[in-house]
């Protein structure tokens, strides 16, 4: 983690996925390509995880703002496809990633009744994908293929100045 | 016929199914529980130099990494015929209560805790783990979340890191600890032991002081009388890291016990058409269908099993809150399936008890934590009691050491037939004629299923999008008649 900036104005972009599992390792993908464009920005600091539940609370804590990247898997929409989420998106599902214990939105829930700093606004970059189900260190070529794309997305929303009215309280329509 | 889907499972790992069927009278005509199996591990291992796979194995599960990654080191150690040193095994086991702690707080508190702590037929948006801090206070609740912490913090300080880690070599481990971090992890180990005896209090005044709850555990739609299978050490006292696999008939009494290196003269696995999942079985009984009793080849694993296959637990304090299960719950075996989760709170002790005495041994500071292995490599087996159940790995290699296959059952899949029967005795307890089916009846259902702490698309990591839990009745002819989401 680069340090330089106060933690409360950071911003976490953190990777999510299983690097064996074929489509379900894109965020890490993505995470990674990222960091290399990203590593002047004293501001904002790159994470890959497989972790999920309470340990994303500890990951989370302390910035201002976060940007997760993982798959989705809704099919939905053709795989590749890359979509903006909120949190409260995946409430009704009871967790955010395959989490033994507790949702993302739960998390974030207990993570600030016990007094955890969680970030003001968290934005879901979610990419499609077609097979997570087959142990294997690629990604199918549609996926694989919007790996760019994603990052592209990433970055750009990095750029963004982030709303100060925004609370990670407050659901959040999809912005696309 | 009417036609029930709970679909996915919700708190759980994976996408289940489990699919009710209503005869025309509105009674539970059958039952079947499916779940996606990931696919291509073994070809996914072929042709890679065997060390390397305790590395990946824990990245097959995102729950159990921790018992992957030692049922591997075990696996390999036989694969090149070693044993590793002293430290080097005290140094594992310690790891490894660690883990189990860690992985016992999730169960009880975020998946069990909701359903006890809340209610079985509560509202489903206060039945998790924010209803259940509402109920039980901040300061459990921040005591809940530090002890994942610590005992995530001395993982970490073992073995490099807390989650996926590589850390066991063939005849031992990678690095030790220093006699600082060992004081450092006997204080952490005193800090979870009295965590554990708060957990024990936490469910004797909320499940065991409550008469309603008791009476829940012992009925009979929660009840299955099986066999047990659990790892033991000499003295036939529970044991996760280490000794030999004892198997218990449905009365209590030692049916097989077997040296990881044999499973395979010992367990078979059946093939039901409607399952991507293998139904393991005991040889000794064959394969007789999904029943109950003596002579059925069903067996259970997890920590009713582990207690019910043991005469015991090795260290004082668990083995007095042993002997009250027992006692209280009418004497073993126990065929209570809703008693998991107080037996998972006596392995919540046992680990925190194990690890305090692991710390406050000065060997488990010492050099000697590598034997290099000189035999050819060739074929091992490695066994340890993962927290969901008996996990087994099977390696053969060639000559040099590069995989040609892999074998493994894992801890849940020793469950899988209990659990489609648990489900199916569930329904058909209450389920009840003529009457429409409430959540509350379909989560008393779930907890039948969710007992085993079943963790079956293991480190799957993708967002499922909104894919709540829906109850779909339908005619005989298919016709939709009823719809419930959550």
């Amino acid at each position: 983690m680069r340090r330089g900036a106060a933690m409360g104005s950071k911003t976490l972009v953190l990777g999510l996925g299983n690097t064996i599992l074929s489509d379900d390792g894109v965020g890490l993908l993505v995470a990674r390509d990222a960091e290399r464009l990203l590593r002047d920005r004293q501001d904002v600091d790159v994470r890959c995880t497989s972790l999920g539940g309470f340990d994303l609370v500890d990951l989370l804590a302390g910035y201002g703002r976060a940007i997760i990247v993982d798959a989705v898997k809704t099919g939905a929409v053709p795989p590749g496809t890359t979509r903006w989420f909120s949190p409260w998106d995946f409430a009704v599902s009871k967790r955010l990633v395959a989490m033994h214990e507790v949702s993302l939105p739960d998390a974030l829930a207990l993570g600030r009744k016990l007094g955890a700093d969680m970030p003001r606004e968290i934005r879901i970059l979610g990419i499609e994908v077609e097979n997570d189900q087959t142990f294997g260190d690629q990604c199918s070529p549609l996926v694989a293929a919007a790996v760019p794309r994603a990052v592209f997305e990433v970055i750009e929303r990095v750029g963004e100045e982030p709303s100060p009215e925004a609370k990670c309280d407050d659901p959040v329509e999809h912005p696309n | 016929m009417k036609r029930l889907t709970v679909d996915p499972i919700t708190r759980l790992e994976g996408h289940g199914r489990i699919e009710i069927f209503l005869d025309d009278a509105g009674d539970v005509a059958d039952v079947f529980f499916q779940i996606p199996e990931l696919r291509g591990f073994e070809k996914f291992c072929q042709g890679r130099p065997v060390w390397e796979l305790s590395a990946i194995v824990p990245k097959i599960c995102g729950v159990c990494p921790g018992a992957h990654h030692l049922a591997a080191g075990k696996a390999i150690d036989a694969v090149y015929k070693t044993d590793p040193p002293s430290t080097a095994k005290k140094l594992r086991e310690m790891f490894y209560s660690a883990h189990y702690i860690h992985s016992h707080i999730a169960h009880f508190y975020a998946l069990a805790a909701p359903d006890f702590v809340v209610g079985p037929t509560a509202d489903p948006a206060e039945r998790n783990i924010l209803g259940v801090v509402q109920k039980v206070g901040l300061e459990l609740a921040g005591a809940v979340i530090g002890h994942r912490k610590i005992a995530q913090d001395i993982q970490a300080t073992i073995a490099g890191r807390a989650t996926f880690v590589n850390w066991t070599v063939p005849g031992g481990v990678s690095k030790g600890i220093t006699d600082t971090e060992r004081k450092e992890i006997v204080e952490k180990a005193k800090s979870c032991l009295a965590f554990a005896q708060t957990s024990v209090k936490v469910f004797e005044d909320v499940v065991l002081k409550n008469k309603q709850y008791v009476d829940l555990i012992l009925s009979a739609p929660y009840k299955l009388t099986t066999h047990y299978m659990g790892l033991v050490d000499a003295g036939n006292k529970v044991n996760f890291y280490d000794g030999e696999v004892r198997v218990v008939d449905t009365t209590g009494k030692e049916m097989i016990r077997y040296a990881p290196a044999d499973y395979l003269q010992h367990i078979g696995e059946h093939v039901e058409p409607w399952s991507y999942l293998k139904f393991p079985f005991l040889k000794a009984k064959g394969w007789k269908g999904f029943v109950e009793g003596q002579e059925s080849g069903v067996y259970r694993a997890a920590p009713l099993a582990r207690l019910n296959a043991a005469d015991g637990m090795a260290t004082p304090l668990s083995q007095a809150e042993y002997d009250k299960f027992f006692k209280t719950l009418g004497g073993k075996p126990v065929h209570a399936t809703l008693a998991q989760h107080w037996a998972r709170i006596v392995e919540m002790l046992y680990a925190a008890e194990r690890l305090l005495e692991l710390a406050q041994d000065p060997e488990t500071a010492g050099p000697d934590i590598r034997k290099i292995p000189e035999a050819v490599p060739h074929e091992g087996v490695g066994i340890v009691e993962a927290p969901r159940g008996t996990l087994t790995h099977h390696y053969t290699t060639d000559e040099t050491g590069i995989v040609t296959n892999v074998n493994l059952i894992v801890g849940t899949t020793n469950n899988h037939a209990p659990i489609c029967m648990s489900i199916k005795k569930a329904a058909q307890g209450l389920i009840k004629r003529g009457k429409d089916v409430s959540e509350g009846t379909l989560n008393m259902i779930e907890m039948a299923f969710r007992a085993y702490d079943p963790c079956f698309s293991c480190a799957t990591h993708s967002l499922p999008g909104k894919t709540p839990l829906v109850v779909v009745v339908r005619e005989a002819d298919g016709t939709e008649v009823q719809r419930a989401t959550r």
